[in-house]
């Protein structure tokens, strides 16, 4: 059983924030099973075993110190929502082998993210939040979005609600992890070569930019294999580590905020780095990008400078510790802002500072290689 | 073909007609910048029911080669 923990917690109530495992699931020892908000802090609840968990509080539900949270099961063998005996129409059905029952609520947001029900395969029943715990967002409505803070306030009245949709939820519960980090933002400028300054056309910022965002991406791979601590997370009180780089790019072209993986790109060419996004790019238009695509990155890039932006600070998403954006070229200056947003609880300002300097020498290194054509460096 | 091509152009940059002809490049058509080469591609693989590669993506970056990529794709 996992209780309220008296010897480390000393008011007599607490309250339950964030759940995050679903009733049922198979999870390992040491998984975090929810949170508890105390008069002091909020402390988070590892699971003692591996098993089936059921769980025995809700969000936002208060309870007594020493009640019990959760129980931890060998088996699935334990009463919980009965689902509705739901066939998905439209995958092909198998009739000899055992498939899991699906609750109506779960079909409709397996449909309507185009999930695979493939996914599910290794449970009895599947209900709406165990689909919208895979993809990343809260199902409970009035929950949704909200903070245990912000369930306890009051309204203000005579407003007009409009419920957000599970994209913009989705996003919202991964950038959540921006809101607790201790972030500072550091703001770096990269002059253009001489030859763009001199012959100030268009085409020649156009092409600049085009190649620029391939060139970052590239020397921000290569850098993070220095600055590790930027390719890391804050996590109960420890710094975790990626074994591997794989920078998110984040795309926003009125089909809601999406962060695409891109990927190993060591070795990678600025060419082949611009094919990769161009090829995200057209499947974000054509509504082709997958959860699998969206899934993995350690570290992200954010570039508006479509958008005449001349300086912003973006926020970091979850499960990372630093965020880099782009800004717009600023054709009278000759010059644009790239902004290093990061976490202090991994990593120092100093770090941080020396990572945005080295960037910036590199970059501009490789601008200036560039011929007038504006062919970028052959190799990263 | 080219009359279906030019009426795509001027489709996805937002411009006349006439202001396309076998000289247009980014460098003289200001709308034709990377998210417009990408919008671009979509409207011509539906229009002409041909695929291009990200590779062909790329360097799509004259009316003249873009005629000739197309050309090929329906003549292979």
């Amino acid at each position: 059983m996992v209780r309220v923990p008296s010897e480390t917690i000393t008011d007599d109530a607490v309250l339950i924030g964030n759940i995050f495992v679903s009733a049922g699931s198979l999870i390992e020892k040491g998984d975090s099973i929810c949170e508890v908000e105390t008069s002091k802090s909020i402390v988070e609840i590892e699971s003692p075993s591996s098993g089936y968990i059921e769980l025995k509080c809700a969000e936002a539900q208060e309870m007594k110190n020493g009640d019990i949270l959760a129980i931890i099961h060998d088996t699935m063998t334990f009463d919980d929502e009965t689902p509705k005996e739901k066939e998905i129409a439209d995958t092909a059905a198998d009739h000899e082998t055992m498939r899991p029952s699906f609750s109506n609520d779960a079909v409709a947001l397996i449909k309507q993210f185009g999930l695979s029900t493939d996914i599910f395969s290794n449970r009895d029943f599947v209900r709406k939040k165990d689909v919208a715990d895979f993809v990343g967002i809260d199902s409970a409505p009035h929950t949704m979005g909200r903070t245990t803070a912000e369930r306890k306030e009051k309204i203000p009245a005579n407003t007009d609600i409009i419920p957000l949709n599970p994209l913009k939820l989705a996003e919202i519960k991964n950038l959540r992890n921006g809101q607790n980090a201790i972030t500072s933002a550091f703001v770096s400028k990269i002059r253009l070569p001489a030859f763009a300054l001199e012959n100030k056309s268009r085409a020649v910022f156009k092409n600049l930019r085009n190649n620029l965002t391939a060139l970052i991406v590239l020397r921000t791979d290569r850098l993070l294999k220095k600055y590790k601590e930027l390719n890391a997370f804050y996590h109960s009180d420890s710094i975790y580590f990626y074994k591997e780089i794989n920078i998110g790019y984040a795309i926003d072209l009125d089909k809601g905020l999406k962060v695409v993986s891109l990927g190993n790109v060591e070795g990678n060419t600025a060419d082949v780095i611009n094919e990769k996004l161009i090829d995200f790019v057209r499947r974000y238009l054509q509504d082709e990008i997958s959860i699998k695509d969206l899934q993995g990155s350690t570290f992200t890039i954010t570039d508006v400078s479509s958008e005449d932006v001349f300086c912003f600070s973006p926020m970091i998403n979850k499960f990372q510790s630093a965020i880099l954006g782009i800004s717009s070229i600023d054709e009278y200056d000759g010059s644009l802002l790239l902004s290093l947003v990061f976490d202090h609880r991994v990593t120092e300002g100093k770090k941080a500072a020396q990572f945005l300097k080295e960037l910036k020498k590199a970059i501009t290194e490789d601008l200036s290689k560039n011929s007038e054509s504006g062919r970028t460096m052959d190799k990263s | 073909m080219e009359e279906k091509l030019k009426q795509v152009m001027s489709k996805v940059f937002g411009i006349e007609l006439s202001t396309i002809h076998t000289d247009s490049s980014p460098e003289t058509i200001e709308e034709w910048d990377s998210l417009k080469q990408v919008l671009l591609v979509i409207a011509l693989e539906k229009e002409f029911k041909i695929k291009f590669e990200p590779k062909e993506i790329l360097h799509l970056l004259s009316y003249r080669h873009i005629v000739t990529i197309i050309q090929d794709k329906i003549n292979p």
